[in-house]
């Protein structure tokens, strides 16, 4: 792992004058591949936002790669390198997958496209045979691997992933997270929210726990057990961990 | 008999080709910004205006004045677009309205305060009659016709291949997933408007020389012409917008040649009433949006 790419110091964020970040500390290295989980309302998904310009920011920093995006418009945040897939369906149902791509890709060079989709479309088989299929018309699992696609063509430095698995069936969710773990594979920095934890655990390298808006465990997959993290979902503690205490 | 029916049908093609010009402007605005432009009539004043003073004051040629009279259209919409229209992304669908009304009243009245308010008589344009099928049609009427099939394929294969108008698209299919993949929407809107008025504002010096008068409020009657085809074409559907306004114009020239002239004026808002009670959702509903 290299030095952090991204550091958050003292994050202070959320919707107009509601504030959903209370004070964020985290950093992540080049190439990791790190599951944000929690309880509902922790901020996972507000932190995604946050970091692509999406939300009100009240203070702290945002460092990605030594220069400070916190407040930036999306579109300069995309253009440094930060691509962002959220939670629900992003695509335009009406446009092949193939326009699709080719509009997810304005922000690089035109000429750079064609080469560009071919490689996209080695790390999505899948997609490669739906090329001419509207959006709109595939089903749910296809719609989220083209929206990852639409992301990874922006050849970004850290993807942010928002819960790829809602609303698919397992078999969908199974290949999503292959495509998660091969896109980390050709060495993407990952940011992946979701409440699938075990599916989480298992493609991780480094799994971080918020509650009410704050970083409450920051470690490896394996050092936490599904029981531990239940217990940390609910009450924030660990009992092992009040135990040892005084 | 037949031979009426020949010459309404070929008056209704020509007046439906001026519509679908002025109309595909307006839909193609709705796609991106959801927004009607109750001024979009205006700038079909601004280019006739603009034709019939180059010609009148500086003794210019038709076709130059047709030029000066687009590019003028489009300098006006980038500074509307500008300083307007591309801030109604996101607001509030009222606020569109009170707008694009406010430059309707700002447009007609300053045409009104330039030139006075009376009628003008346009001069230019060819208006020596041709035979076409045995009916003798002026040879502007051909134009119209020519030109408008000319904008729809130029605008078909700017929507299918151009990056412009897969941006367009994008815009009209999922506005919030536009920033995610980095469009610029204000940018798309303001030259989707500029094209649009631009050619609000061809339509208006190509029909001049048939219409013959120019004035003020002449932008108004062409708006409220073209509510009713924007929305029977299914509202941001280019397509249909060609189709509804040659619907429009037919009908219309069949009205004002059995029925009577003073009717034809109603004719948009009673098919578009009829339409609705058959489809509510338009002639053309999603599937060929853009």
């Amino acid at each position: 792992m290299d030095k952090s790419e991204l550091v958050i110091s003292d994050l202070r964020a959320g919707y107009g004058s509601l504030d959903i970040l209370n004070g964020i500390d985290l950093d992540v290295g080049k190439g990791e591949f790190v599951a944000l989980m929690g309880p509902n309302g922790a901020g996972k998904s507000t932190l995604l936002k946050t970091l692509f310009g999406q939300t009100t920011i009240k203070s702290g920093s945002i460092l990605w790669q030594g220069g400070n995006i916190a407040g930036l418009h999306p579109r300069e945040i995309l253009s440094r390198g930060v691509s962002y897939v959220p939670q629900g369906r992003c695509n335009f149902p009406l446009m092949t997958v193939d326009e699709n791509l080719q509009v997810a890709a304005f922000t690089i060079a035109d000429d750079k496209v064609l080469s560009d989709r071919d490689y996209v479309y080695e790390l999505f088989p899948a997609l490669q045979a739906r090329r001419s299929t509207l959006a709109g018309n595939m089903s749910g699992g296809e719609q989220q691997l083209l929206e990852m696609a639409m992301a990874v063509l922006q050849r970004p430095k850290i993807l942010l992933v928002d819960e790829p698995s809602v609303g698919l069936s397992p078999t969908a969710i199974g290949v999503v997270f292959e495509e998660l773990q091969r896109i980390h594979a050709n060495g993407h920095t990952i940011l992946l929210v979701e409440q699938n934890t075990k599916k989480a655990m298992a493609v991780a390298s480094r799994a971080i726990i918020l509650r009410l808006g704050k970083v409450i465990w920051d470690g490896a997959p394996a050092d936490i057990t599904h029981d531990e993290l239940g217990e940390l979902f609910l009450t924030g503690r660990m009992a092992k961990e009040d135990a040892s205490m005084p | 008999m037949l031979n009426l029916l020949g010459e309404q049908l070929l008056n209704g093609i020509v007046t439906g080709s001026v519509y679908a010009i002025v109309a595909v402007g307006m839909t193609m605005t709705f796609g991106v910004l959801r927004v009607i432009n109750f001024a979009h009539g205006e700038y079909f004043m601004v280019g006739t205006f603009a034709s019939w003073f180059v010609i009148e004051k500086f003794d210019l040629g038709y076709p130059q004045s047709v030029v000066f009279a687009v590019a003028l259209t489009a300098l006006l919409a980038i500074v509307v677009g500008y300083f307007l229209m591309r801030k109604m992304v996101g607001a509030p669908f009222e606020n569109g309205v009170l707008a694009t009304l406010g430059v309707s009243l700002i447009l007609q009245n300053l045409a009104v305060a330039l030139f006075g308010g009376s009628y003008k008589f346009f001069n230019g344009g060819y208006i020596e009659p041709v035979e076409l099928f045995g009916y003798g049609l002026a040879q502007q009427r051909i134009l119209i016709v020519i030109v408008c099939v000319l904008v729809f394929i130029g605008l078909d294969l700017m929507v299918t291949y151009s990056r412009m108008g897969k941006s367009m698209r994008a815009v009209s299919q999922n506005i919030e997933c536009c920033e995610i993949v980095g469009i610029d929407v204000q940018s798309v809107v303001l030259w989707t408007f500029v094209i649009g008025a631009s050619l609000a504002g061809l339509s208006g010096v190509l029909t001049a020389p048939v219409n013959v008068s120019v004035y003020g409020g002449m932008g108004e009657l062409i708006t409220f012409k073209t509510l009713p085809i924007i929305i029977m074409g299914g509202l941001g559907n280019v397509r249909g917008t060609l189709i509804a306004a040659m619907i429009l114009g037919i009908a219309e020239s069949f009205v004002a040649g059995f029925i009577g002239l003073q009717f034809r004026d109603s004719v948009g808002f009673v098919t578009l009433i009829l339409m609705l009670m058959w489809r509510p959702h338009g002639l053309f509903s999603l599937q060929s949006r853009f």
